[in-house]
């Protein structure tokens, strides 16, 4: 599972626009295969492995560890050696301009849907001050399954422009995955409250 | 009818509910300029309403404020507490025995390493009190425990027992062990009002009971203490939002006086509101003095510019968005300290009596 607050961006070719949350645009010529493996890569780290929509990528603060430009020509090299493709294609824009963004927790879940707090990151706001109600149906069956009160999740609603220049509006919940509490984290965890409960003087 | 802005005299009482829709503040005066905050919520830029609300009158919090306590940790009790003790350097901290305990802050500790979250949680709040207490006297609270005394004010705690602060640790134990998965939570699942602080305070010739989130079965723990001050308050602060999760008549009975001052800050969540009708005709029962931080009809406009594109889509994918907050509210009671005459009673912005909670 890749847990996209664990990695470091390491370079950020073919993707430009990082300057724009939300809003990234891939201007290299790039293979078909080689297009679709930096999709199913971004889509991973966005959707947790998980790429059943393709399109919108959750850049927000998080940054992602990709394959070198080298590691990929490579890559690319090797699946020329034994597969005939087509001749490239120029890359077209594809694009996703976020219009509004959340994040949220999920407070409780009913039979048909499931009622989240929302911090209103396009505002800036840093309190909940809205709840919904939104229906099961909106998340895939895997996080319906697995959601429980308290599960984080990023809400993005935008345009996806794809590489054909078809615009479509995009309406995303992305759970986030909390990385478990190991025996190591709790030993660190268990020293500092030694320390933290030694300072208090009780 | 004072202004807002007007300070109490030093031989005046003072009581103020501070209710932004989510969340509560206390404040207490309690004689000679020495003031006493208990819980905390933030305004939109992150303050503390009860520095903004100190500031307003022209009260120093760094020279003034004796005592914060914490209730409990659910976040609409909590938010901004870190902040407020920074600023109050010269107050004592109370918070409940079980946040003092390692296996609490074990947890704490071990789920504030692994959050990558902007939501906001209370756990993390106290985590960063407990990591930047230093040199700020610490009392934790446990029931019938006199936590301050200065002058003719003492504050006691009446929860939570002994008895159900064990069971609680017992609780932690497992969840830490049970830990781990997908999805994991932002908040543990266990429920800090067990454990939340009732407070009682004596002014001089008044007393309050301060209910925080203490549920029925805290209350029964209460009424049954031999070891707790009996005198009868005059003015109650309903527990839990008025809920009837934590109505006792017999705490009306028993710990108040006849027709006491009652107030509260509503609460929102699943689109239902706290109190309901039937739980304000409760309160109704016992007092016609009952007053309230806002409307239930008063929430905040949502954001400006929001995209109608994005109002389109939200429409269209079934999901019922509403504004959680509610619009700020104020409840100050006063009263001069050996008068014996009546406390008054001031309401500012949203706020109301608690007949028209409902009313449009």
């Amino acid at each position: 599972m890749v847990q996209l607050d664990q990695y470091t961006m390491t370079e950020p070719p073919c993707v430009s626009g990082f300057e724009e949350p939300g809003n990234f645009d891939r201007n290299a010529t790039r293979h078909p295969l080689a297009r679709n493996l930096d999709d199913a890569f971004l889509l991973g780290v966005a959707h947790e492995a998980d790429a059943r929509t393709m399109g919108v990528v959750d850049i927000g603060e998080g940054a992602a560890t990709r394959p070198t430009s080298a590691g990929r020509q490579q890559q690319n090299d090797d699946f020329a050696s034994v597969l005939d493709f087509p001749p490239q294609e120029p890359w077209s824009a594809r694009t996703f301009h976020a219009l509004q963004e959340w994040e949220g927790y999920v407070v409780a879940i009913r039979d048909e849907d499931f009622v989240v707090r929302l911090i209103d990151l396009t505002s800036g706001s840093t309190n909940e001050e809205e709840e919904a109600d939104i229906p099961l149906a909106e998340i895939s069956g895997q996080d319906s399954a697995t959601i429980r009160p308290g599960s984080v999740f990023r809400w993005v609603i935008g345009y996806e422009r794809s590489a054909a220049g078809t615009k479509r509006r995009v309406s995303e919940i992305v759970f986030r995955d909390v990385p478990e509490i190991t025996e190591t984290d709790l030993r660190d965890s268990a020293a500092w409250a030694h320390e933290a409960v030694r300072s208090l003087n009780l | 009818m004072t202004e807002l802005r007007s300070p109490p005299d030093k031989g005046e009482f003072e009581f103020t509910l501070l209710g932004p829709g989510y969340g509560e503040s206390i404040l207490l005066h309690v004689g000679e300029g020495v003031w006493i905050i208990v819980d905390s919520c933030v305004g939109e830029d992150g303050t503390p309403r009860a520095l903004q609300y100190l500031e307003t009158i022209g009260v120093d919090p760094a020279e003034a404020v004796s005592l914060i306590v914490a209730t409990h940790w659910h976040d609409d009790h909590i938010r901004g507490i870190a902040n407020l003790v920074d600023v109050c350097n010269r107050a004592t901290f109370c918070c409940g025995s079980v946040l003092c305990e390692e296996e609490f802050l074990t947890f704490a500790d071990a789920l504030e390493r692994r959050h990558p979250s902007y939501t906001s949680s209370g756990l993390r709040e106290i985590h960063s009190v407990i990591s930047r207490l230093g040199k700020t006297k610490l009392q934790v609270a446990l029931a019938d425990r006199r936590l301050f005394g200065q002058g003719n004010c003492e504050v006691w705690a009446l929860s939570p027992s002994d008895q159900t602060f064990q069971a609680f640790l017992r609780s932690i134990s497992r969840l830490v062990i049970n830990r781990g998965g997908r999805g994991e939570m932002r908040l543990p699942d266990l429920s800090p009002n067990k454990v939340a602080i009732a407070l009682w305070v004596r002014a001089d010739d008044v007393a309050v009971l301060l209910g925080s989130d203490l549920e029925k079965h805290g209350w029964m723990e209460v009424l049954r203490s031999r070891g707790r001050p009996t005198a009868k308050a005059s003015v109650f602060k309903i527990p839990h939002h008025g809920s009837e999760s934590a109505y006792s008549p017999e705490v009306w009975e028993h710990m108040l006086d006849s027709d006491p001052i009652a107030v509260l800050t509503p609460w929102r969540r699943g689109g239902h509101t706290v109190p309901n009708r039937r739980e304000v005709g409760l309160i109704l029962s016992h007092t016609d003095k009952a007053y309230v931080t806002a409307r239930s009809s008063s929430s905040k406009r949502g954001p400006a510019g929001r995209s109608s594109v994005v109002t389109r889509t939200i429409r269209e994918s079934g999901v019922k968005l509403r504004q959680l907050a509610m619009s700020l509210g104020v409840v100050r009671l006063r009263y001069q300290l050996r008068s014996r005459m009546q406390l008054s009673v001031e309401t500012f912005g949203a706020a109301c009596h608690l007949k028209d909670f409902t009313q449009q």
